[in-house]
């Protein structure tokens, strides 16, 4: 059969494209370049347009979006210096297996290689940091473009692609296709697993003595089915379970195997688990040097299951006994099904035994830390700020640095896709404008970022954009006036030197909130602390929350630099007897 | 694709009064909202879920043995109606 076509302008086809997939909120900054576009979207009214403040704003907070329903995220966004404003959130995207189209203005296709006003390589400069990208230089290859960009972006592991398209595409007139029309020649990415793989698996798995599920947000993008299946796996084996950070909620913190979560700054139970157990199943994580600490003494007796959509990610970082390829969903599913159609049994002795040795490690209560009168500590905040929202319709996004491990270690998610952070690249400035995104997905939820007066300040000027949209969005400053993860490490590698970690001048982030269209609150001391979040809570405006915290608190547990899973030091009198190797401080 | 409104009638605040599917040829939910006494919505697809709202993991049988039950009203509606519906299913109005 013919397909339908239907001729229109480029610029007509990027909008009648957005449609077709479904899409119905879009972030961007007009410019020159993508006029066209701008003019084709004021007659869409069933696609919501946010205007941002910054590019980066607009990608992040399309990564807002995208992490917390699990659809494609769209950003909008002009050629030269819009383009390259929007790298630092198109690599963030990449990072975490983000799925985004990014569509980008580029100057006419005659004008190209003429250093012509706002032109800049985008294919180039966005190659490494896209899991594809393409320059539009014909009106004819315009729709199939557009719909493998859609699918390349949501399909296999996501991530984000760039659509650059010329100005004069824009204008010109050409025939649209409907999305069903388009098949791939070459791109089929794993779906189903294999079965072979999965029955080595469970049968791996019923033998394992000490075993462990290390879980990551593989899950979490596999889509709310894939959570499903996971709790039923873990209830069925009995086995402990840990995440890494961009896997938390895909097993609620409620459960009695969650062991919290893992790395650098997970928790003692769960990091001694991993280096001690006899098998780990590996969920839709990646290994990387956060998790593992150090590599050649990472979980040192283990048999290793490795499941990623991904192939490139088996053996990458650490050696795989037996590697499953295929979606998170579609793979713990059938190892669900399989452990029931083989009857399978743990041995139970072993696991009572490898429990109890948890539990050993659980009595050190790792979390724990000292209150101190009259401060607010950082932990304690993050305390009250989850009682206080507990049984709410609640997301949070973070920002970067000690807070986001905070929030990370204490805060307990019990549903997917209700957390959001910058997990690979580590983007200080995502929480914000992520925070929009999510608020804009889900207007009647609460939306609070969890913030640092550092990282805030980097895309502050997206307060206006919340404003402007009526986005009540809550952004919780823990405010220590310190970078304070660089002065964590200053007084733990560079022998307390802090240099240029501290902010002699600040914004009075009250009056900056007013400035904004917001409001303002502050938090001195703890006695203040609980009805002012009451109070944060009940604004139904954008809300700048500053709480003043200990300055000089460091986040714990933690694994220093350049050592292993059972080296974590749990306080401040064990880190000044820690000797740091020079190789661990080039891992920093 | 066809489009189903199903409307419950019962006294239990915790459970949908109106539920509307989009389901596909294989019979299995594609799409959902409910609508509760309150005026509470849940919604699901295949990537997201809200408000206790899941797609059904059974295929959905024919209209006659869902109104064999007296506490469904089911029938079949448009297709346009559906999709405004989905549109409309972020906000509380």
């Amino acid at each position: 059969m013919i397909p339908p076509m239907k001729q229109m302008s480029g610029a007509e086809m990027v909008i009648q494209a957005l449609k077709d997939h479904g899409v119905e909120h879009i972030f961007g900054y007009p410019g020159g370049a993508v006029l066209p576009i701008y003019d084709a979207l004021f007659a869409a009214n069933d696609l919501v347009h946010v205007l941002v403040r910054h590019e980066q704003g607009a990608v992040h907070a399309a990564e807002g979006y995208a992490r917390s329903t699990g659809k494609v995220g769209v950003a909008v966004v002009t050629s030269g210096p819009g383009a390259t404003n929007a790298v630092t959130g198109i690599a963030d995207a990449l990072m975490d297996s983000i799925p985004l189209v990014v569509l980008s203005g580029q100057v006419a296709t005659h004008l190209i290689g003429t250093d012509a006003f706002q032109e800049c390589d985008t294919v180039g400069i966005t190659r490494p940091c896209t899991k594809h990208n393409w320059l539009v230089k014909d009106i004819a290859d315009l729709p199939r473009i557009l719909h493998e960009a859609f699918q390349i972006a949501t399909t296999g592991r996501p991530g984000p692609v760039v659509v650059d398209i010329p100005k004069d595409i824009q204008f010109k007139k050409g025939f649209y296709v409907e999305p069903d029309s388009i098949v791939h020649r070459t791109y089929h990415p794993a779906f189903e697993p294999d079965i072979d793989a999965i029955s080595q698996a469970v049968s791996l798995m019923a033998s394992a003595k000490r075993p462990i599920f290390y879980t990551g947000g593989g899950i979490i993008n596999a889509g709310p089915a894939a959570s499903r299946a996971l709790r039923e796996l873990v209830e069925l084996t009995g086995f402990p379970i840990t995440s890494t950070l961009m896997g938390l909620g895909a097993y609620p913190a409620s459960g009695k195997n969650w062991l919290g979560m893992l790395g650098m700054h997970g928790t003692y139970e769960a990091n001694n688990a991993m280096h001690d157990c006899d098998v780990m199943i590996c969920l839709g994580a990646r290994f990387d040097d956060r998790v593992t600490g150090r590599i050649d003494a990472f979980s040192p007796g283990s048999k290793k299951i490795h499941l990623d959509i991904d192939p490139s990610q088996i053996n990458k970082n650490v050696r795989i006994d037996l590697p499953i390829i295929a979606d998170a969903g579609q793979a713990i599913k059938a190892m669900v099904k399989v452990w029931k159609q083989k009857n399978c049994k743990t041995d139970k002795a072993a696991l009572a035994e490898w429990w109890a040795q948890i539990n050993r490690w659980r009595s050190k209560q790792c979390l724990d830390y000292k209150q101190v009168n009259g401060l607010i500590k950082p932990q304690y905040a993050i305390d009250r700020l989850y009682e206080l929202t507990r049984g709410r319709d609640l997301y949070i996004t973070t920002e970067v640095g000690q807070h986001q491990m905070w929030a990370a270690q204490r805060f307990k998610f019990e549903e997917p896709n209700r957390w959001m952070t910058s997990g690979g690249l580590g983007t200080m400035g995502y929480g914000l404008p992520a925070a929009v995104g999510v608020q804009a997905a889900h207007p009647d939820s609460l939306v609070i970022d969890i913030a640092g007066e550092g990282s805030i300040q980097m895309t502050m000027q997206e307060m206006s954009t919340a404003v402007q949209y009526s986005l009540p969005i809550k952004i919780f400053i823990l405010n220590n006036r310190y970078l304070g993860m660089v002065r964590q490490w200053q007084q733990l590698l560079h022998g307390g030197r802090y240099s240029h970690s501290y902010s002699e001048a600040l914004p009075d982030f009250v009056k900056l909130a007013e400035a904004f269209g917001g409001v303002g609150i502050r938090a001195e001391h703890p006695d203040e602390l609980d009805a002012a979040i009451l109070k944060m809570i009940d604004v139904k405006k954008p809300v700048l929350f500053d709480c003043v915290v200990d300055q000089k608190e460091n986040c714990y547990p933690m694994i220093p630099s350049g050592a292993a899973h059972n080296e974590m030091i749990l306080s401040d009198a064990e880190e000044e007897t820690t000797e740091v190797s020079d190789a661990g401080k080039m891992m920093v | 694709m066809r489009y189903l409104y199903v409307k419950w009638v019962h006294k239990d605040p915790g459970a949908p009064i109106h539920i509307y599917s989009e389901i596909g040829d294989d019979s299995y939910e594609r799409r959902k909202v409910e609508i509760y006494k309150d005026g509470r919505k849940g919604y699901a697809d295949s990537s997201e879920e809200y408000g206790g709202t899941a797609l059904g993991v059974m295929p959905v049988p024919s209209l006659a043995e869902i109104a064999a039950q007296p506490e469904f009203q089911p029938k079949e509606i448009p297709a346009e109606e559906f999709h405004n519906l989905w549109m409309k299913r972020r906000s509380k109005a």
